[in-house]
């Protein structure tokens, strides 16, 4: 039997669902599937500027996994822009270090320090109109 | 709760009438709020011109300093990762927001009266 995959750590969850191309040539119907580990690897490596071993250690895994999803990544990346396939940011084995939350009172995005526990008011102004961050 | 909630809130001067550096870690003065005595301190940001990781540097100091919450419109890779490993608690204003210093401590200091 395969060895099961570790799941993989992500800082936050993406900010958005996916991208949808423009333009006469533009096809809604075709959607590239990028998992948010995959997203984790780009952000990490030409958003943060880390270095491979850097990222993997931030991600949990080895450099040649990450070197794998990160890779994949980009190949579903470029297949969306020369294609002009839409992109949906979903699905694969990850953990999330930190969950965020929005008030939508003050428009602040905030984390909790205690992870066990959903905060019910927002840090800065205090209202109650709090609602978790999601993919 | 008992626990001092202690904000660290960028400022681009050293008065409260100053706007909020967009930046956390190059921002030039802090202001440290204390919400249970309602202690004011600005300090000097002396890791501005560093060359590389000044987030890492600042971050430690503040939290040196007992500082439990980064407020700020931007918060860097650097700075994240050290919050993590402290527990400190981030929050990251609205990208609109251009308040003063008193601006945003008036918003806090009303939660905190209520």
């Amino acid at each position: 039997m395969a060895r099961p995959i570790n799941p993989r750590r992500v800082f936050s969850r993406p900010k958005v669902k996916g991208f949808i191309p423009m333009g006469f040539y533009s096809s809604d119907l075709d959607t590239i599937y990028l998992t948010v580990e995959e997203y984790e690897s780009i952000r990490l490596k030409d958003y943060m500027f880390l270095s491979q071993l850097e990222s993997s250690e931030h991600m949990g895994i080895s450099r040649p996994t990450l070197t794998r999803i990160y890779d994949k990544a980009r190949k579903k990346i470029a297949e969306a822009l020369c294609e002009g396939k839409q992109i949906l940011i979903q699905g694969g084995n990850v953990i999330y270090l930190e969950e965020w939350y929005l008030c939508s009172s003050c428009g602040s995005k905030f984390n909790s320090m205690n992870n066990k526990e959903n905060p019910t008011k927002c840090p800065l102004c205090g209202d109650t109109k709090v609602e978790q961050i999601d993919s | 709760m008992n626990e001092d909630r202690i904000f660290a809130i960028p400022l681009m001067g050293q008065s409260l009438d100053f706007k909020i550096s967009r930046l956390f870690a190059r921002s030039p003065f802090y202001l440290i709020f204390n919400t249970r005595n309602h202690n004011i301190q600005f300090i000097k940001n002396e890791f501005i011109d560093d060359k590389i990781q000044s987030g890492k540097t600042i971050s430690k100091f503040l939290i040196s300093q007992k500082v439990n919450i980064f407020c700020a419109c931007e918060i860097g890779f650097n700075v994240q990762k050290i919050a993590e490993k402290n527990k400190v608690q981030l929050i990251i204003l609205a990208e609109q927001s251009e308040f003063t210093g008193e601006e945003l401590l008036n918003i806090i200091k009303n939660k905190n009266n209520n």
